[in-house]
C-alpha cells in the first residue's frame, strides 16, 4: 500500500514536469503532453482528499474544481495574452461557483462583476493597447520556467501536505451547516433575513471602519491613477492669436 | 467528517490556485499576464477565506473576501495607470525592457538572445473590388464556367 506522502510527492513531480513542459518556451513546442502531465499530477494529489458528502455534492464540487484549475493552467501556459485573459475569466467563474456552494451568494456575484466586469475589461484594453506587429517573442517565451514551476509546485505540495496531515478528518466532527435561510418572515428590523442581509449586517455592524477605509482606499487609488496618467493639457485657446497691436496684451494680463 | 473533508478540498483548490498564480507570475514576461497571475493568487486566497468562514459558521470569511476584492480593484486601477505610462513611453508590455528600473546591484537579464519577432501569418487575400461604376476585369478562365460574375 503506497503511503500518502509518496502519492503526494509523485503528484508534485508530475505537476512540476508538466508545468515545465507546458510553459511557453521555445518556438512551437508541442505542449499537450505537458497539460496531460499537469492534469495527472493534480488528480494524483486530489485523490488523497477524503470524500465529503454524497455523489451530487462531490460531482458538483469536483466539476467546478476541474473548470477552475484547468482554466488556471490554460491561463498561465497560453501563448496569446488575449486567450490568457479569457481563461482568467473562466477561472473566476469557477471560483464563483465554488464560493456559491458555500452559501456566499453576494460574494460570488460580486466576484464575477468586479473581476470579469471591471478588472478583466481593463486588462483587455491594456492588451489591445500594445499590439505587436507580429506574435511577439516575449509572449512565446517564459522566464526561468523550471524555477518558477518548482516554486509553485513546492508551495502547493506544502499546503496540501499540511492540509491533509493537520486537518485529518476526525470522527464525530460537527456537521455544521451554513447559515440557513429562514422562512420569509421579517425580523425586528423589518428585513427578511437572507444570507445577503446577514452579510450586510455583519459587514456594517462589525466592520464599519474597515468599510470606510476601503472606500477611502478606492478613492485614493482613483485619484492616484488619474495623477499618474495625466499630462498637462494643451491650452484650449491660443490667446496670442487674439492680440492686436496697441491694445493691452492678454497674455501678460493673465496670472 | 463531511465538513472537515470539504474544508480540506477547498483549501487544496485555493492552494493550487495560489501556486499556479505564483508560477505564472514568476515565469511570464508580459506585464498583463503577470498582473492576471496576481489576481489568480487573490482568487485562491478568497476561496480559502470563504471556506474557513463556512467551516467556523461565521460570515467574517466572506467579509474579508469582499475586502480582498476591493483591494484588487484598486490595484487594477493603479496597474492601468502604470502600464499606460509605459506604453506611452514606447516601452511596450515586455517587462524585460524596463530592467533599468530594478534595484542596483542586480545583474542584467539578457534579452537580445530571446528576442525574436515571429512574423504574423499573411493576411487572408481579400478580393480586389473595382471602383464603383466600372466593370471589373474578369479572367478568361472564370468566364468559362461563370457566364456572369
Amino acid at each position: 500500500m503506497v503511503s500518502g506522502t509518496t502519492i503526494l510527492l509523485a503528484g508534485m513531480l508530475l505537476t512540476l514536469v508538466g508545468l515545465f513542459w507546458a510553459l511557453p518556451w521555445g518556438a512551437d513546442r508541442r505542449r499537450v503532453p505537458g497539460w496531460i502531465l499537469v492534469a495527472s499530477g493534480l488528480v494524483m494529489m486530489a485523490s488523497l482528499i477524503p470524500a465529503f458528502g454524497g455523489f451530487l455534492a462531490r460531482s458538483v464540487l469536483w466539476g467546478m474544481t476541474l473548470v477552475t484549475l484547468g482554466s488556471a493552467v490554460a491561463m498561465i501556459t497560453s501563448v496569446r495574452p488575449l486567450y490568457s485573459a479569457l481563461w482568467f475569466g473562466m477561472t473566476v467563474l469557477g471560483t464563483a461557483g465554488l464560493i456559491l456552494y458555500h452559501g456566499a451568494e453576494f460574494v460570488s456575484m460580486a466576484l464575477i462583476v468586479v473581476y470579469i466586469g471591471a478588472i478583466l475589461v481593463v486588462f483587455l484594453f491594456l492588451i489591445m493597447l500594445d499590439e505587436p506587429r507580429g506574435q511577439a517573442g516575449f509572449n512565446r517565451r517564459s522566464w526561468e520556467p523550471f524555477i518558477a514551476s518548482l516554486a509553485g509546485v513546492v508551495l502547493i505540495g506544502l499546503v496540501s501536505g499540511s492540509c491533509l496531515e493537520g486537518l485529518r478528518p476526525q470522527d464525530g466532527e460537527n456537521e455544521a451547516a451554513p447559515t440557513a435561510v429562514s422562512s420569509g418572515e421579517k425580523d425586528a428590523s423589518g428585513l427578511v433575513p437572507t444570507r445577503t442581509t446577514e452579510l450586510g449586517q455583519e459587514l456594517f455592524g462589525s466592520f464599519p471602519l474597515a468599510v470606510e477605509a476601503l472606500g477611502l482606499l478606492l478613492m485614493l487609488a482613483l485619484i492616484g491613477a488619474t495623477v499618474i496618467i495625466a499630462r498637462p493639457l494643451e491650452p484650449l485657446l491660443d490667446l496670442r492669436s487674439w492680440e492686436t497691436p496697441g491694445m493691452p496684451s492678454l497674455v501678460e494680463w493673465l496670472p | 467528517m463531511s465538513e472537515n473533508a470539504l474544508l480540506i478540498q477547498q483549501l487544496w483548490v485555493g492552494a493550487c490556485l495560489f501556486g499556479l498564480g505564483l508560477v505564472g507570475f514568476l515565469s511570464r514576461r508580459n506585464l498583463i499576464l503577470m498582473f492576471l497571475s496576481v489576481e489568480l493568487m487573490l482568487q485562491g486566497v478568497s476561496l480559502s477565506f470563504v471556506s474557513w468562514g463556512r467551516f467556523h459558521g461565521q460570515l467574517q470569511g466572506q467579509v474579508f473576501a469582499l475586502f480582498v476584492m476591493a483591494v484588487a480593484a484598486a490595484e487594477a486601477a493603479v496597474a492601468l495607470a502604470l502600464v499606460l505610462n509605459l506604453v506611452r513611453a514606447r516601452y511596450g508590455l515586455d517587462v524585460l525592457k524596463v530592467q533599468h528600473l530594478r534595484e542596483d546591484g542586480l545583474g542584467e537579464i539578457p534579452r537580445e538572445v530571446e528576442e525574436e519577432e515571429i512574423p504574423s501569418p499573411p493576411p487572408p487575400s481579400w478580393p480586389r473590388l473595382p471602383r464603383v461604376g466600372r466593370a471589373p476585369v474578369i479572367p478568361e478562365e472564370v468566364l468559362e464556367y461563370r457566364p456572369s460574375v
